[in-house]
């Protein structure tokens, strides 16, 4: 009778415990619920379409900051009156979830930083652009490691506060 | 038939029936009775009684069909059809649109990078300009000696 009852308590915890292990999730997937924050989701499948597409007298991104390995992106941007919601909550995550600060930069007002998390099989870049009026969080996620990424940038500079 | 009529009915009437034949009777009938009021009684107090057999096998099913349950609702939420992330939804059906997105996320890292370049090409030349300087009161000492 006892073994019995363990038999089946034993069963119920692993399939609690496989539940539990599925269940990571992307930190930032929180702000998908929110109403004063601009939420943007870009899947694997969706840049596999944007790689393809090939418009006339623009730039193509088929070899592009390892677009093969690019898992999906998520652009989180602040509204007016909304930088403080933004700026407490992904700074709390930054913190909580350990990611290394691999750049911080602060140029005419415009402060940059740029964190990264290996996690398992994937890692996570997130880049945070910041002034005093709004804030735009950009997190990358990739199927490798970090060191086995290389981006590649451009010499020229890109003014994307436009 | 034959030997039906070779039967002397009228002497089976005559047959002596042994002293106390139904007493006995009636007592082992009387006992059969009790032995049957007995066995009755038992079922029904081992039915009735906690821990029994019968009540541990009822406990036995609902736990095991509460365990089947379990099993199938954990079953059925790792079930991907099943499993909708808002968060992990395209937010663009259109290509174009979402090319826009990527092509600005892609521009925000670049202009990162270039930020944090430029920085280490700053440090780069001031270390470059102390370098020289050292290299160049070396020299002059070298030439004093």
């Amino acid at each position: 009778m006892k073994r019995i009852i363990v038999k089946h308590l034993f069963s119920v915890l692993l399939v609690f415990i496989c539940t539990a292990t599925y269940a990571q999730k992307n930190p930032f997937d929180k702000f998908a619920d929110s109403e004063n924050l601009k939420y943007v989701y870009v899947s694997k499948q969706m840049i596999g379409l944007v790689k393809d597409l090939h418009l006339p007298n623009v730039v193509s991104i088929t070899n592009y900051h390892n677009i093969d390995e690019l898992c999906s992106i998520q652009i989180i941007s602040s509204g007016k009156g909304s930088i403080g919601e933004l700026k407490s909550e992904a700074w709390s995550i930054i913190k909580k979830e350990n990611f290394q600060p691999l750049l911080q930069a602060n140029s005419a007002g415009f402060k940059t930083h740029i964190y990264c998390k290996d996690d398992k099989k994937k890692c996570f870049v997130v880049i945070i652009d910041e002034t005093k009026v709004e804030m735009t969080v950009c997190v990358f996620t990739y199927d490798c490691q970090l060191k086995d990424l290389h981006i590649q940038t451009t010499t020229t500079k890109c003014n994307s506060h436009q | 038939m034959e030997r039906l009529r070779h039967l002397n009915l009228k002497k089976t009437g005559e047959t002596e029936i042994p002293k106390g034949l139904e007493e006995r009777l009636s007592m082992k009938i009387d006992q059969w009775a009790a032995e049957d009021e007995n066995t009755q009684a038992r079922h029904t107090d081992t039915t009735m009684q906690p821990g029994s057999r019968t009540i541990r096998f009822r406990l036995v099913r609902i736990i095991s069909a509460a365990a089947c349950i379990t099993l199938i609702a954990g079953f059925i939420s790792l079930w991907p059809e099943y499993r909708t992330n808002k968060a992990q939804q395209d937010t663009f059906d259109d290509p174009k649109l979402a090319r826009e997105e990527v092509l600005k996320a892609f521009q925000l890292m670049e202009y990162s990078l270039n930020v944090g370049r430029e920085h280490l090409e700053h440090a780069e030349e001031i270390t470059n300009k102390s370098n020289n300087t050292l290299y160049n009161a070396l020299e002059t000492l070298k030439t004093l000696q």
